[in-house]
């Protein structure tokens, strides 16, 4: 499936949950944490829709998972709309470096602002794990 | 049991000084001398800061590289490490009613202490590099957010934001 430069607003994101404090599992939730940028203010995601499940692991295994100076578990994925992105004022931009690769940009410098955002975009997202 | 469990058993407010590296640290520990001296002997006060103490060990020591999470988060920020030690100490205080926060390092670098009580019931402390102490909170629809500073005590503001988690 070859995806269109620009996004839809129906399209699904996925943030890759690389630490078990990233979400739930008794709530059945994605944390904060899983939306929280780094200081560059680009939040890594990949587009999911069209993959098959294994394909959506295989990705975050390959350029998230192994990308770690120490490379931990792959929980699972936090599943989140453009839509919910963009009702927060933030914008996608998909660079497809590597393909399908994504960051959600537009973030404010206010640090408490940004985890609030943070905070809701959580509440949004659905969780999906590995096994 | 970890070698900071049993210090910390023994005497709770037991810690390396050693971990300071500016004249705010040496301040900081100057005030928790204080502190200590004026909580030391509680039970109940030497269990919830051992946990939280060994929790935020434990952190640094996962995190103290960069691009841990493999998307380019940044080292653990080793002010505002020693800053949430700082307010570690003061988290016992609480009510007990109020459970121990998770503590965690954001991809920024920062220390996060967080009471999470589920998707739209959630309070977030940030430690900043200096006393600086951003946070955010969602309750149900609404939202809060916002910066205080840490002197001797953890701000009221912020404590009226925990609270707010656990009433009615």
């Amino acid at each position: 499936m070859i995806l269109p430069n620009t996004v839809g607003v129906e399209e699904s994101l996925g943030r890759y949950l690389p630490e078990g404090s990233y979400f739930s599992r008794t709530k059945n939730a994605v944390k904060p944490k899983a939306f929280i940028p780094p200081t560059d203010l680009k939040l890594s995601v990949f587009r999911i829709d069209g993959l098959k499940p294994e394909e959506i692991w295989e990705i975050g295994q390959k350029h998230v998972i192994n990308n770690m100076p120490n490379p931990k578990i792959l929980y699972g994925i936090a599943d989140i709309k453009v839509s919910k992105v963009q009702e927060r004022d933030l914008s996608v931009d998909p660079d497809n470096k590597p393909i399908r690769h994504a960051n959600i940009v537009g973030w404010p410098e206010d640090l408490g602002r940004r985890h609030s955002i943070a905070q809701e975009l959580a509440a949004e997202a659905n969780l999906i794990l590995k096994e | 049991m970890s070698k900071l469990s049993t210090a910390l058993e023994t005497n709770p407010t037991v810690f390396n000084k050693n971990v300071g590296v500016s004249d705010s640290a040496s301040e900081i520990w100057r005030d928790t001398e204080n502190i200590r001296d004026y909580f030391a002997g509680s039970v109940t006060f030497g269990e919830r800061l051992a946990k939280v103490l060994e929790v935020l060990l434990k952190e640094k020591e996962e995190h103290s590289i960069d691009n841990w999470d493999g998307y380019g988060a940044k080292a653990i920020n080793i002010d505002s490490y020693n800053y949430a030690w700082y307010f570690a100490l003061s988290l016992p205080s609480l009510p007990s009613s109020i459970p121990m926060p998770e503590i965690y390092v954001n991809p920024d670098g920062y220390v996060t202490y967080e009471w999470y009580e589920g998707k739209r019931r959630v309070f977030s402390v940030i430690v900043g590099n200096r006393n600086e102490l951003a946070y955010a909170g969602l309750y149900g629809a609404s939202k809060t957010y916002g910066v205080e500073y840490m002197y001797e005590e953890i701000p009221e503001n912020i404590i009226r934001n925990i609270n707010g988690l656990y009433s009615e």
